[in-house]
Formats: C-alpha cells, structure tokens, sequence
C-alpha cells in the first residue's frame, strides 16, 4: 500500500492537527511558561508544515493514484500471509494468559509453517522443538514469567 | 537421533506432569513471582532481589523478580494489586502508594494490599555543595526566608516526587512559602545530584544513602535528616529535631505486599518467612553495606503504619498544593 | 608497581576466571535475544553476586555488560533484529550487508571494532578518570540540551531519499516519547484513562517491531524465499581484520572518541553513542551514498563507539558514584556491598582493586575475540536454515522479547503497532532510523529544556550564558551551516 504525496500530506495534516488541539489540553505548571504542552504543540505544528510541503510536492508531481497497491501485493497469497502473521500476533496477545505459551507457541508456529509451504513433518517437528528450546531458555535462563495457562509445569 | 531426542522429552513432561499432582496442596508448591515497580539499577530493585534470594530459601520455591515500570510506579503497583490473590505474586510497595492517588494518577491506595512486612525506610535528608557557606540547616531556611523566591532551587526527584515532597513539607513547617524554592524536576537523585554539581540547583533534599558517593568524596554536605533519629550511614548528619526542634519527618519506605484477600494461611506462611529474612545476617549486612536503613513492621502493623503514612503525606501534598 | 602485582594475583585465580567466562556465556546470550537488554543481564546477576568474592563479582558484571552490547549485533547482522538498543544505529546497514552475502565480514568487524572500542574507553577510564569526571560533572541542563540537539540534528545526517520523509520520521519518533506521564511536568499525556500508556511507549518493543516484526511480515509475503546471494566465505578472518584496521583505523579512532565522550556523560549512553558516531561517519565520508546499502564504514565507527561508551560510563560512576548509565547504577550498588565504595578514595586507598577491576575491563574486551570468532562460525548454520523455517521462529522470538521487556503482554501489543508501523514506512519510503532516533534522545530534549527554563523563570538567554553551553551552541550553529553551505552547493552544481 503506498500513500501518494497528497495522501500523505492529508493524514499527516489531520494527525498534527490533532496533537496540537489536544495539546492545548494538557495543564500548565502554575508560575511556568512552559510546560506538559510545549513539546507536542511542536511537533503538531512541525507535522502540519511537513504536510504542507507534501502537499506542494504532490501538487507538482500532478495526478498519481491516491493509494497506490505496490508490486508486491500483486503476488498470489502475499496479502494472505501478512494478514495471517498480524492475526498470529494478536492471537498471542488475547489467548497466552488463559492457554499458556507452549501451545498457543506450537499453534502459531504450525499455522505459519503452513503458510509458508513447509511439509509436516518438518512443520510438526520445529514448531514443537523451537517452542521448548524458547520455553526453556527465556523461562528457566532468563527468568522471564512466561504464561503457564492450562499447561503442567515443564521439567525446567 | 531427533526421534530419541522427541522421546525423551516427551518422558519428561510425562514425568514432570506427575510430581505435579502429588505434591500440590502444600503452599508453596510452584515458583513466585515478586513485582517490582521500578527499573533495574535503583534501590528499590536491589532490594527486592536480596529479599527474592531470602525467601527463595526460606519458601523452598524459585522467586523470579519482575519488573514492571513506568509511571512512575502506577504500572507497578496497579500489576501487585490485580494480581490474583493466592500468593505466588507479591510485590515491593513504596511510598509513592501513598502519593499517586493524592495527584488523580489513580485510584490505588494502600487499601487495595494485603500487608505483609514493612523491609526498609531511608529519611531525607538536606543536602548541598560542601563548599556553600551554610553549614547548618538554620542558616540555609534563614536564608532561603530572606532572599527572593527563585534564589534557591532543588532537585532530587520528579514533580510531585517524595523528595520534592520532603521539602516542600520542610518549608511548609517553617512557614515559608514552598513555592520560593521552585522545583527542577530530575529523573532521579543521581541527575539531581550531578545538576547540584554543575551548579544547576542548590538544595537536593534526597536520602543520605542517596548522596553517598558525593558526600564520602567531600563534595557534597548534608545539613540535617528528616528521621526520627540519626542515620547509621552518616551518624554527624543531625536530625530536624536537633538541627532547628522540627518535628517534621519523611522518608521513602519500602515493604512487600500482596493483593488484596491474601487467604491467611498463605499470608501467615510469606510474612513468617520475611521476618527470617530480616532477621538473616545477609539482608542485615546486605543493607548496611549499600547504606540503606532497615524497619521492620509485621501484617497489621505494617497497615497502619501505611495508613499513617498515606494519610501525612496527603496533608502535606494539600498544603504545598500538589494534591488534585 | 607492587599493586599492580597484586592486581594480578588477585584477578589470575581459577575461581575469578571461571566466573567471568561463565558471566561472559550468558552476556552473549542475554545480549543476543532481542528484547532483553545489557541492563538486564546485569541485573540479572545481582543475587549472585552476594555469594562473590569483590573481585569475581565485579568482574561478573563488567564482562556481562560488555559482551551483552556486543552480541546485541549479532541478530542485528543476522536477523535484522537488533538485540540491544546500542546496536539500533547500524542494524539496517549489517542486515544489508548479510544480504548481500557479507555477513562474516559484518559480525567479524563487530566483535574487531566493538573490542577495539571497549579497550580503548578503558584506557581512558585508567589514564584520566578523575580529570574527565570533573569536567562531566560541569554538565547542567544548558548542556544538555545542547547536547540533544547534536543529537538530533544527527537525523538529517542518517541520510533519507527524501528530507521531507525523513523529517516525518523523526516527527513520529518525536510523538512517540511524548505518550506517558515521564516528564518534566508529570502530566500524563496521550494516556487516555489507560495505565500502561502511562509508562509511555517501551523502547524496546518498539524497536523489535519497527525493525523484526516489519520484515518478517515482507518476508513472510515474499513466501520466504532463499537469500539472494549466497554468504561469502572468509578464508582468513584475522587477515580481513588487518585490511580493515588498515583501511578504516580513521573510522575506528573517531568512532572510540566520540563514544568514551558521551559515554563520560550521565545521561547519556552507548545508544546515542552509536547513533552519533554512524552520522558523522556518514557525514565525513567520501562515498555516503553507499551508506545503508551494506557498507562496513559506518558499521565499524558506530560498533566502535557503542563499545567505548560502555567503558567510559564508569568515569563518573568509579569517582563520584554518579552512574554514566543504568548498568553502572547496578553495578554501583554491588561495589558498595563488596565494600569498594566508589570515591576518589577508591584509588587512593585500594589501588591494587581499582587495578584488579580495570585488569577485568582489558579482559573483558580480549574475550569477545574467541567468543566471538566461534558465534560468526555457528552464524553461518543460522543463515544456511531455510527461511520458511527461520521466520515464524524469529517471530515468536520477537513476541516473547516483547513481552519481557517489561513482562506485560502490553509489550507485544507495542511490538505489534510498531510492526504495522514500521511495514506503513517502509512502504512508502519514509527511513525508520531518524524515528527510533526521535524515541531515544525526545525525552533528553525535552526535558532540558523544560527544566532550564524552570531554572531561569522563562528567559531562553540562559541557554547560552554558560561558558560550555555556549560553546556547544555555537558547535551546533556551525554544524547547520556547513550542512546548508554544501547543500546550497550541490544544488547549484546540479542546475549549472
């Protein structure tokens, strides 16, 4: 997905708008000129004046499609597999605590392997050994609180 | 080979799966989790790893110490309170327990804990250049009192941090306005304490243990200690009481709590193994050693003792106008 | 001479040795998965240390940290995921270079430079500690901010297709270290009622999704195909690495100063250091445009800057107990424990320790050579695995660093934002650099900023009434000139 200059312009033009107006929200510290405030007001004004710029630019490069699809879009599953990587890492996020992070680790693993051709045998056996080896060292070197979810405790 | 490798993994979760289920029931039977609301590299953190490796020992049972900062603590100190309450996760409280809800931060207080055992509490103390010519503390408010607002600036914490809070409480005391002294806020007492070097500030009201390397090096003084009696660090530094009959006294504490509805069992088994180890020789020398000081209150005692705290610390914030 | 004798004796014992080797493993490791940080190493071996002897415990932690930094290039070169946040500055252009099949010579120039670096920093922690402490300590917020600055104008020096684009990085970067309650005013900003965007946006997961998570998501799209160039072998690595001490030993110098210099600062550490140190490579060099293609240059000024910072941070923390960074706040607390108070006194009175420890530093920077020649051999089985089989592993490697940084699933949903984010810019050509540079030096800036004019009630004059401040200013103003000087240049050469 590729935004044209114009596009670009505009999200950047509501966006510093945006931080400036909500800026002026933020408390002043009594007796200060400067404050919570300052900084974000800044950069809003700061990204208005790079859209602005942009605008001019997508002004002379005359007329371009406003979202353009890149070329890699175009190959056959390629949004498929993006989208499917996202979704896995949102998987993680809601379902780690109550399962645990062996199986939703070999679930993410498997699907992904899947999506990437490789046979199952291989698929079965990596996400399973890369889940244990990742258990075993961020939770027992590391001493990273992994989520243990309905799993037993491992060896380690 | 990779087919042995699978077997034998497989044998020792089998394995692991049963020592499982015979050896529950007993509180502790699996590893804790100690929260921790501030980062790697403070003092906070320091000491809830010493008394993780304490209780490791006295609970038999792995107690990894997490981290979870930002926000000046709120982050933390919300994770310890929603943390389900069957005591594998506990937590080092701090005074700030007692400030953030003061500020709108958030609705915590130290009603949302189960008290288990008060481990350390360090008084601030007044420090400055060692070359300033105030060498008491009477002189420095004297001055202070009689110079334009502005003259004198301190450092030493955030806006609103527990040693912006020692001063200003200090002045509040002495009738003077706190506001005459304004605040720089720092990330910490080191770049309070480097700015008091470099002639950025005056005052960096932090605790003794703090300042230490500065003081032992003789660039630095400390005028007067905002505790009920004489640090063991720095015995000459003298007491508010002593130094100008103040009765004012702050410090920053830190205890180790639970979640609310701890079941008593569990929470009789933890504080009985945290009063080991404070009793311990290696927490004792532990603590000595880095200069920190120790106070010990017990569950209940502790509670009240966050109560008090909580509710002085309240008045004060209201009188400097810091509270929401 | 004598306490350096008993310098010796005290570090050539079994047990000191075993531990720092044991202590230099898991630096390697810590250091080489993303998301956990040379800070974490080291505070991860606090509760050993009690059971240290000072020497050992000391020793411990200094080569902990300094492998950890080192090895935080490592999945950098590899995997483009760098390890550490020091090692962010370069990550693109070692990842680069692995693609173009040169991987051996990027990490090979790692561990030569980052070595290099650490002995270096070390020498001037022996040689001038006092002298240089005292005058980091004449460092107020006026300086600071000064010093910021430098910082950012560092960004247009990054090198972006188009300035516009890069400006805009920035800006996000900018925006980014705004959201939380960590400032100056303890206002919390953009939090919307939620208590983790109270802590702000975490840096590190942060960086593992603008730089990890967005390749994996192209590479994933790609199918995950096979490298593009097969990796050169090297024959003789000690050969190469004469070549390019021969060639680059301008590079290597300037990277060294530049990096015990901010490095001497409290407030400032080895990731700035990287970052300044690959702009000023980039700005001096006679070929910039193979900057970011996959050029050793600015990898070995950075890589030896990173590593010097780490050494000169104990400056300040060896003689005032004012620690350069968070690793030697920790390390702090452990020499108090040990009883080798850090003070002036600590070289008047225990030369023979303070000797020990610096003994420590120099072998500390000798062992990432071995250590490090054996992770480029083991790096090529990395790079032979398939990448089908590579990516969805590296992806689950990212969530989990995530997640640890600061073991809140709110790291992964950090990770994720960035991830799109990151895949967002890339796309459409906006540089990543200038933004993970926004995220690191916005807070110092602001916060100088804000805290000066506290200190001088509002006048913006204070900003160069100090002598350093002003001198730093006027450094600065010269800077944008010459940058608008050659620009102005350039394009008028272009029309004529």
């Amino acid at each position: 997905m590729r935004f044209s200059d114009t596009m670009l312009g505009t999200v950047l033009l509501l966006l510093g708008a945006a931080i400036a107006i909500y800026a002026r929200t933020l408390p002043a510290v009594p007796g200060q000129q400067y404050g919570a405030a300052a900084f974000p007001t800044l950069i809003g004004q700061a990204m208005v004046g790079c859209a602005l710029i942009l605008f001019i630019k997508g002004w002379q490069a005359g007329s371009v499609p406003m979202i353009a699809r890149t070329e890699w879009t175009r190959q056959p599953g390629a949004l498929v597999a993006v989208a499917v990587t996202i979704l896995c890492i949102v998987a993680y996020i809601f379902l780690a605590r109550p399962i645990g992070f062996v199986p939703i680790s070999v679930a993410i693993l498997i699907v992904l392997f899947r999506v990437l051709s490789v046979s199952w045998p291989k698929t079965v056996f990596f996400a399973v050994v890369a889940t244990l080896v990742t258990d075993y060292v961020f939770r027992s070197l590391l001493l990273v609180p992994l989520p243990f979810g309905i799993m037993p405790r491992l060896p380690w | 080979m990779i087919g042995r490798t699978v077997l034998a993994l497989g044998a020792a979760l089998a394995v692991s799966a049963l020592s499982i289920t015979s050896a529950a029931a007993q509180y502790p039977d699996r590893p804790l989790t100690l929260i921790v609301p501030w980062g790697a590299g403070g003092g906070t953190d320091a000491t809830a790893r010493i008394i993780g490796a304490g209780l490791e020992r006295e609970l038999g049972q792995p107690v990894s110490v997490v981290n979870r900062t930002g926000g000046s603590g709120v982050v933390g100190h919300s994770a310890i309170a929603e943390a389900e309450p069957d005591g594998y996760t506990i937590g080092i409280a701090t005074v700030e327990i007692g400030m953030m809800h003061w500020q709108g931060l958030t609705e915590l207080t130290y009603e949302n804990y189960t008290p288990l055992a008060l481990m350390n509490e360090d008084a601030a103390g007044v420090q400055v250049l060692a070359d300033s010519e105030h060498d008491t503390l009477e002189s420095l408010l004297e001055a202070i009192a009689s110079s334009p607002p502005g003259t004198f600036r301190g450092s030493g914490t955030g806006q609103g941090g527990i040693w912006h809070l020692a001063l200003a409480g200090l002045l509040n005391d002495r009738d003077i306005d706190p506001a005459s002294v304004p605040w720089v806020p720092s990330d910490g007492a080191a770049s309070g304490l480097q700015d008091l070097m470099a002639g950025g500030v005056n005052i960096v009201p932090v605790s003794l243990v703090e300042a230490r390397g500065l003081i032992e090096a003789g660039r630095v003084k400390s005028l007067g200690l905002m505790g009920p009696e004489r640090a063991e660090l720095f015995p000459e530094v003298p007491t508010l009481s002593e130094a100008i009959g103040s009765d004012w006294q702050i410090g920053a504490w830190r205890g180790i709590v639970g979640p609310q509805g701890l079941p008593d069992d569990v929470a009789t088994r933890l504080m009985d193994a945290l009063e080991a180890v404070y009793n311990s020789e290696e927490y004792k020398t532990f603590m000595a050693a880095q200069g920190y000081g120790v106070r010990w209150a017990r569950g209940a005692e502790f509670g009240t003792f966050m109560e008090e705290a909580d509710a002085s610390l309240g008045a004060t914030m209201e009188a400097v106008g810091l509270a929401q | 001479m004598d306490p350096i004798i008993q310098a010796f004796e005290l570090v050539f014992t079994w047990q000191v040795l075993t531990t720092i080797t044991a202590a230099a493993l898991f630096g390697l490791l810590v250091g080489a998965v993303p998301g956990l940080t040379a800070t974490m190493a080291t505070a991860l071996l606090v509760p050993l240390t009690f059971f240290m002897d000072p020497i050992s415990a000391v020793g411990a932690m200094v080569t902990c940290a300094a492998m950890a930094i080192f090895a935080g290039d490592i999945p950098g070169a590899l995997l483009r995921m760098p390890g550490t946040p020091a090692s962010a500055a370069y990550t693109n252009e070692a990842y680069a270079m692995t693609r173009k099949g040169e991987a051996e010579t990027a990490l090979g120039a790692c561990v030569l430079f980052s070595a290099i670096g650490g002995l270096f920093g070390t020498a001037v922690l022996i040689f001038a500690a006092p002298a240089l402490a005292e005058f980091a300590l004449n460092f107020s917020s006026q300086e600071y901010f000064w010093m910021a600055m430098l910082g950012l104008t560092c960004a247009a020096f990054i090198g972006a297709a188009s300035p516009v684009k890069g400006m805009v990085s920035l800006l996000i970067g900018l925006l980014v270290a705004t959201v939380g309650l960590k400032n100056a005013s303890g206002v919390p900003r953009f939090t919307f009622g939620s208590t983790d965007l109270m802590a702000g946006i975490d840096f590190i997961p942060a960086m593992i999704g603008l730089f990890a998570v967005s390749e994996v998501m192209r590479t994933v799209a790609a199918g995950a195909p096979s490298w593009d160039n097969v990796q050169v072998r090297i024959g003789n690595i000690f050969r190469d690495w004469g070549g390019m001490v021969v060639r680059y030993w301008r590079q290597q110098v300037r990277g060294n100063v530049i990096g015990t210099a901010i490095g001497i600062l409290p407030g400032a550490g080895a990731d700035v250091a990287a970052y300044v140190s690959y702009a000023i490579s980039r700005r001096l060099s006679k070929t910039p445009e193979k900057y970011g293609t996959g050029h050793v240059e600015g990898v070995i000024e950075a890589t030896s800057s990173n590593n010097a910072a780490l050494s000169s941070a104990w400056v300040p923390a060896l003689v005032f107990g004012i620690p350069g960074d968070t690793i030697t706040a920790i390390v702090i607390g452990v020499l108090y424990v040990k009883g080798l108070n850090p003070g002036p006194t600590l070289f008047l009175f225990n030369p023979q320790t303070i000797y020990a420890v610096f003994l420590i530093f120099i072998l500390a920077n000798l062992m990432m050579v071995p250590l490090g020649w054996v992770v480029i051999k083991l790096a090529r089985g990395l790079l032979r695995t398939p990448r089908a089989i590579l990516m969805p592993i590296i992806l689950v490697f990212c969530i989990v660093g995530a997640f640890a940084s600061n073991n809140a699933t709110y790291g992964i949903i950090v990770m994720l934002a960035f991830g799109i984010l990151g895949f967002f810019m890339e796309e459409n050509d906006i540089p990543i650099a200038p933004c993970i540079l926004g995220i690191v030096i916005g807070p110092i800036l602001e916060h100088n900023f804000i805290t000066t004019m506290i200190k001088s009630d509002g006048s913006l004059l204070t900003f160069v009434e100090r002598p350093i401040a002003a001198v730093l200013a006027v450094g600065l103003a010269l800077i944008w000139a010459s940058v608008l000087y050659s620009s102005f240049r350039n394009r008028a050469a272009a029309s004529a």
